[in-house]
């Protein structure tokens, strides 16, 4: 691995076998781009040319029957062409200097992403290599950070688990900058819905005011809340790797039972949408009321259930606060979690996991990207009892 | 300079207990119970306060707008009932002893905006011999006047003088940078008719963080001497953050110091419940049993499941583990 020494990260190794490098894209980028992690801006335009937007934009392929990113459905959409993939790298680059789009950028954005989003599936499928990502909630600088570590997107694969919005200073930015994403490069990048990509939890978390305070009225709020309903809810890594915000529900025993959902829609009190999104792992075997007040808590016999009668490896979840970054639960349980120094007070690392071509996992761990008194972060302090 | 940025630690606290009040978290059944014009004291002393202090009320107001998640509201929640919690054990009436000695009073030291007195005056007007708020001189100034005004609009619910204090001199509001020299504090005490042989509670909340190591040792030390000498009969209730063994009290340290220059001398000396109870232990008489508990305890076994299931349906709360993280960082102290 090609990873700059002066950036504090400890590697987990999880799995014995490193990935070779040469072998790790195995698709067509160039490889002096492979596993980098630069020390200058590592976001913008590092994207080779060899990915074409138009030949992916409208990517229907079916799960079951090919992982092939680079197959071509050529069905395209009026956002494929040219000029749009140059707006949108100009809006990428505007926003990694954490700048917020205008209101019509942003309406136009979120106009293609649903372009994008509406032909995703419920269990959107995804092909390894990929890096497996958690919460990220507005931490604008620590995403960042995670592209640092990770690797540039379209070089690295990336597959975030949702809960971009709420608590962070940066929500609009994060949000803005991760479909902006996701729009220009939708083979490269999943992303899924969190329990927090909701209209009523962002009138409690900060998303709404935010968009308030940056924009002058909610319009961009009710943009980037309609867009939502089309994130998919969950993803399957290679078959093998089940990935989503929350956890498992009582009432989804097999994958083909969440295609069936009809997941348009705002993120509902119950039922097993919502439990997706809400649920987590818990010591306790069986189906547990959640002190959160929404989803269940579920024990080990019932994740190892759901994992044999899927043929699953593994299920990847984020949507839990974890001091390390990440952490088992079970044995084919991992919480993941992106958002260093949570909400700037909680002092927690923060996780990404590489999933190689041979299925071998490896955590990266990673601080904040700003640490306390650092000009970059807003100037409002934290909340404490004083 | 550092007095005021410690002062305006109150709008912190004043901004989150009204925000507590508006979403329902307090007062809580049992304070409401015996003190049902809770909610009306704290939303007239707020609604005063822009007639003598503009500054400050904004202050509060732009507070209040930002710091309104549940975990805040449910932490202020904590902190209040348990301060008034562990006050109602020590002023349950002892049947055993004379009369006299079901007498107390309590000081309030770095009081702030608490409006304790006027809820405890309601409910133990009888037993209730003296309540002593002491501030910053600005503090106290601003409350008294507040007060003050109140007064002149509802005479029945205040009861008090011009300068803040109730008529009967029950109340006191003192002028007292808590910094100085803790013999002239014990001084000025004496002179608003405090009285050493009577039981006492002395209340420190969030209070003691913000004093130098040697100082607040002083304090304690002092106040322990001057009235257990006469009495044994002192109670302490302190609440006050701890830095822990992470990182959550290195990183609160330098977001206050750095956004607001706000100092926490002994967050870190005193990180753990046993080292911040050690403050104590080491200094008082050591029959005495020095209780101590963070807020995340208090929640997991004080709470009675009913009125946690009343709290946690005031707000949705999100997540757990922030909570508990933060939660653990703050203590309840008594003695
Ligand atoms: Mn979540």
């Amino acid at each position: 691995m090609d990873v700059d020494s002066d950036i504090p990260m400890h590697d987990a190794i999880e799995s014995q076998q490193q990935q070779s490098s040469s072998s790790y894209n195995k698709e067509s980028n160039p490889p002096e781009n492979n596993k980098h992690v630069s020390s200058s801006s590592p976001i913008t335009n590092s994207s080779p040319s060899s990915d074409i937007i138009s030949n992916s934009i409208k990517d229907t392929v079916n799960t079951s029957t090919t992982h092939d990113n680079t197959q071509s459905n050529n069905n395209n959409t009026t956002s494929s062409s040219s000029s749009n993939i140059n707006q949108l790298e100009e809006w990428i680059e505007h926003l990694s200097k954490c700048q917020i789009l205008s209101e019509d950028d942003v309406s136009r954005l979120c106009k293609m992403a649903v372009d994008v989003l509406q032909y995703e599936q419920n269990v959107q499928p995804v092909n390894v290599p990929v890096t497996i990502c958690g919460d990220v909630h507005g931490q604008f600088h620590d995403l960042m950070e995670l592209f640092q570590i990770g690797g540039p997107c379209p070089d690295t694969n990336y597959l975030f688990m949702g809960d971009y919005v709420d608590r962070g200073y940066y929500s609009v930015e994060t949000v803005s900058f991760l479909v902006c994403m996701k729009v220009r490069y939708p083979n490269r990048i999943t992303i899924l819905r969190g329990n927090h990509e909701s209209r009523q939890i962002t009138q409690v978390y900060g998303f709404y005011d935010e968009c308030l305070r940056k924009y002058g009225s909610a319009n961009v709020w009710k943009m980037f809340t309609d867009l939502f309903d089309y994130f998919p809810i969950t993803a399957l890594v290679d078959n093998k790797i089940f990935c989503l915000h929350g956890g498992l529900s009582p009432m989804i025993e097999t994958i083909d039972q969440v295609r069936e959902l009809n997941r348009v829609q705002e993120v509902p009190h119950e039922g097993p949408m919502c439990d997706l999104l809400w649920s987590d792992p818990d010591d306790r075997g069986g189906w547990g009321i959640s002190p959160r007040g929404a989803g269940f808590t579920f024990g080990q016999d019932i994740s190892e259930q759901f994992n044999h009668t899927n043929d699953l490896n593994l299920i990847a979840r984020a949507h839990q606060l974890v001091i390390e970054g990440y952490a088992w639960s079970h044995q084919s349980v991992v919480t993941i979690f992106s958002a260093p120094n949570y909400c700037y007070r909680c002092g927690n690392q923060a996780a990404i996991m590489e999933v190689d071509e041979n299925l071998n996992r490896q955590f990266l761990q990673y601080d904040p990207a700003v640490r306390p008194g650092e000009p970059t972060v807003s100037r409002k302090t934290p909340d404490y009892f004083l | 300079m550092e007095q005021l940025v410690i002062q305006e630690t109150d709008y912190d606290a004043i901004s989150s207990k009204i925000a507590c009040i508006n979403k329902k978290y307090l007062p809580d059944p049992q304070i409401f119970s015996v003190y049902p014009n809770y909610e009306l004291l704290y939303n007239s002393y707020f609604n005063e306060l822009p007639k003598v202090t503009r500054r400050s009320y904004n202050k509060i107001k732009k507070l209040m707008s930002s710091n309104n998640y549940p975990i805040m509201n449910i932490g202020t929640y904590l902190r209040t009932v348990s301060i008034d919690h562990v006050l109602s054990l020590y002023l349950l009436p002892n049947s055993d002893n004379a009369e006299k000695n079901n007498h107390f009073q309590i000081i309030n030291l770095g009081c702030g905006t608490d409006l304790r007195y006027f809820q405890y005056n309601h409910i133990y007007e009888e037993r209730l011999e003296r309540y002593i708020d002491v501030d910053f001189p600005m503090a106290i100034e601003t409350k008294g006047r507040v007060l003050s005004n109140l007064n002149k609009k509802n005479p029945s619910l205040f009861d008090l003088n011009d300068n803040g204090g109730s008529t009967d001199g029950k109340y006191q509001l003192m002028s007292f940078n808590l910094n100085r020299n803790t013999d002239e504090l014990i001084k000025q005490l004496e002179l608003v008719g405090c009285d050493f042989s009577l039981k006492t509670i002395i209340i420190t909340e969030c209070c003691l963080c913000y004093i130098e190591d040697a100082k607040s040792i002083e304090l304690i030390s002092k106040l322990n001497s001057v009235f257990n000498a006469k009495t044994n009969n002192l109670h302490w209730v302190s609440y006050d953050p701890i830095g822990g063994t992470d990182k959550f009290g290195q990183i609160m340290t330098d977001n206050l110091l750095f956004q607001r220059n706000l100092k926490l001398p002994t967050l870190l000396t005193y990180n753990t419940k046993e080292k911040y109870s050690k403050r104590f232990s080491s200094i008082i008489n050591s029959d005495i049993s020095i209780k101590i508990e963070d807020m995340w305890e208090i929640f997991q076994t004080k709470i009675p499941l009913k009125e946690k299931t009343r709290v946690q349906k005031c707000e949705f709360l999100d997540e757990l583990e922030e909570l508990k993280i933060i939660l653990s960082h703050y203590v309840i102290l008594y003695f």
